[in-house]
């Protein structure tokens, strides 16, 4: 389900190669959101994104559920779902949207999700119904965010060949420096999602 | 172990005939239906055995990887060959599909369904497998399919941009969203995305008004955070149109607000645009040291600072150099 008409767009990326990101967007995230946009710009990729070009009536489930189901594979960091703040808050949005993909594949078969979590196991205590599937796991650094979602795509009948982690950390300081140009064009919290793929998929495309 | 065998459930009889006739060679194997240990978990025993393999042979039938054990082995198998650059994959393909594409730089051996080049393909396994313990692997290049899906990548880069046309109908309606709107914070939120559909038509007058009355309203409100993004978002628009002086104190305020949330990458990322709007605008030495701040943040961030320390640290050869800033 996708409310954006033909006419809306200049174009839609091909729903077999989107992958949709579900994680945190705050500054304290955003190494390492940049490094997953860029590796699955560099597995042949697009990343997919409600924070994406969409309709300003529709409520943010349905841009949710516009991005995500116009994308076979969907990735979900649960590494933040923990307590924050004096109340010990956790946000849930990211289970739930995880929950969506879930269904997703389920109903349908076309959907492949990967859920990324602390590699301290921890994630077994608050969803405890994960337990059986196989989550890609990460230290919270970059590295090993790059190798788990690099490893996860780069086995996918349409990715690209020839991935290394090592060739996509040494394209990220470039990516990076593309971004911060844009940012100085819109800020941080206007700059429009497609111009963070575009800068990812000339990063890779420049090679 | 020289030797670890990967096959779907399908291909189980085959996997087990690939085995034998490996062992019969004086070549050492591990494949799942002999070698696993009650009592340990089947990810565990894998993983390990991945890392002992010096190659590792996908068993490739007429179907794509089917199950999650499969898919798990691909995963690793691959990780395993970044960790270590002499380990190998080896692709047997049965039948006439193409290899996935990952296999692309490894070599791939084909046999027809009905096994016929049999014994020819394990005996040109067994020569790769020594090899394996002399040499770094087959890997060669992939670069046609690579080109060919850089053009494809390229001819998406414009996609998910707006129409002028549907911009103009999206900020109909957020005037009449703003208009309909039962609170304050409803209103400051469909201001701020009024100004970004503003920005996109290149309404940058509008944009800066729009941006102003959300401000005014955050700031009442008492909402940091949003006052903050909405001053470099502000920031941003004022140097769009060339006035950096006020670009310039909008950031400031951006940056006490950010300073007294203790949001430290938003410190940082504030710091640098500082430093880059003070530059442009003719004042490099002030922009010079709002860099060296930053940078100095940056190293006590750690890795998850952005943007990094190497960034900025480019950054603050191109302002020696007198290059303008930007991607290197």
């Amino acid at each position: 389900m996708n409310s954006m008409s033909g006419a809306a767009l200049v174009g839609q990326p091909d729903p077999a190669k989107s992958v949709f990101i579900n994680c945190p967007f705050d500054a304290s995230y955003r190494p390492l959101l940049h490094s997953i946009i860029l590796a699955i710009a560099y597995c042949g990729f697009f990343p997919r994104s409600a924070v994406e070009s969409g309709d300003v009536a529709d409520s943010r489930m349905t841009r949710i559920l516009g991005a995500l189901f116009s994308s076979q594979y969907s990735i979900h960091d649960l590494s933040r779902c923990r307590g924050e703040g004096s109340d010990s808050l956790a946000r849930f949005n990211m289970p739930l949207e995880l929950g969506m993909a879930i269904a997703k594949r389920h109903q349908d078969r076309k959907h492949d999700w990967a859920v990324l979590v602390p590699n301290d196991h921890t994630y077994t205590k608050f969803v405890s119904d994960l337990g059986g599937f196989d989550p890609l796991t990460h230290d919270g650094t970059i590295e090993t965010v790059v190798r788990a979602v690099l490893s996860w795509l780069a086995i996918r009948p349409n990715a690209l060949p020839g991935a290394t982690p090592k060739e996509l950390l040494d394209l990220l300081p470039k990516y990076e420096e593309k971004v911060f140009r844009l940012t100085k064009e819109w800020g941080e919290g206007s700059l429009p999602w497609r111009d963070l793929v575009r800068a990812a998929i000339h990063t890779v495309t420049a090679q | 172990m020289d030797v670890f065998i990967s096959h779907s459930l399908a291909d189980k009889h085959l996997a087990e005939v690939l085995a034998a006739d490996l062992r019969r060679r004086d070549v050492s194997v591990w494949l799942d239906l002999w070698s696993m240990s009650s009592g340990e978990s089947i990810q565990t025993a894998i993983s390990r055995a991945l890392t002992d393999a010096r190659t590792i042979i996908l068993l490739i039938g007429s179907q794509a990887p089917s199950s999650e054990l499969q898919r798990f082995e691909w995963r690793k198998a691959l990780e395993s060959t970044w960790s270590d650059p002499g380990k190998q994959l080896l692709g047997v393909l049965v039948g006439t599909n193409d290899p996935p594409p990952f296999l692309a730089q490894w070599k791939v051996l084909k046999i027809d369904s009905e096994g016929s080049a049999w014994d020819r393909v394990v005996d040109e396994l067994v020569t790769y497998v020594r090899e394996a313990k002399t040499q770094q692997g087959h890997r060669h290049r992939w670069g046609a399919l690579a080109w060919k899906r850089a053009d494809e990548l390229q001819a998406w880069a414009n996609v998910l941009s707006p129409t002028p046309q549907f911009l103009g109908e999206q900020k109909q309606k957020l005037q009449r969203l703003i208009r309909e709107a039962g609170s304050a914070d409803e209103i400051c939120d469909r201001l701020f995305e009024l100004a970004v559909v503003e920005r996109e038509l290149g309404e940058l007058q509008e944009a800066r008004e729009t941006l102003r009355s959300a401000l005014q309203i955050s700031s009442k409100l008492g909402n940091r955070q949003r006052t903050a993004v909405l001053l470099v978002s502000l920031a941003a628009t004022e140097r769009k149109l060339g006035s950096f002086d006020v670009a310039i104190s909008r950031l400031h305020e951006a940056l006490d607000l950010y300073k007294s949330l203790n949001r430290s990458n938003d410190v940082l990322s504030t710091l640098s645009l500082l430093a880059s709007f003070c530059r442009e605008s003719g004042h490099a030495d002030i922009g010079k040291k709002y860099l060296q701040q930053a940078i100095r943040l940056s190293r006590d961030i750690g890795e998850m600072a952005y943007p990094s320390t190497e960034t900025l640290e480019h950054l603050s050869q191109q302002y020696e150099r007198g290059e303008p800033d930007g991607p290197r």
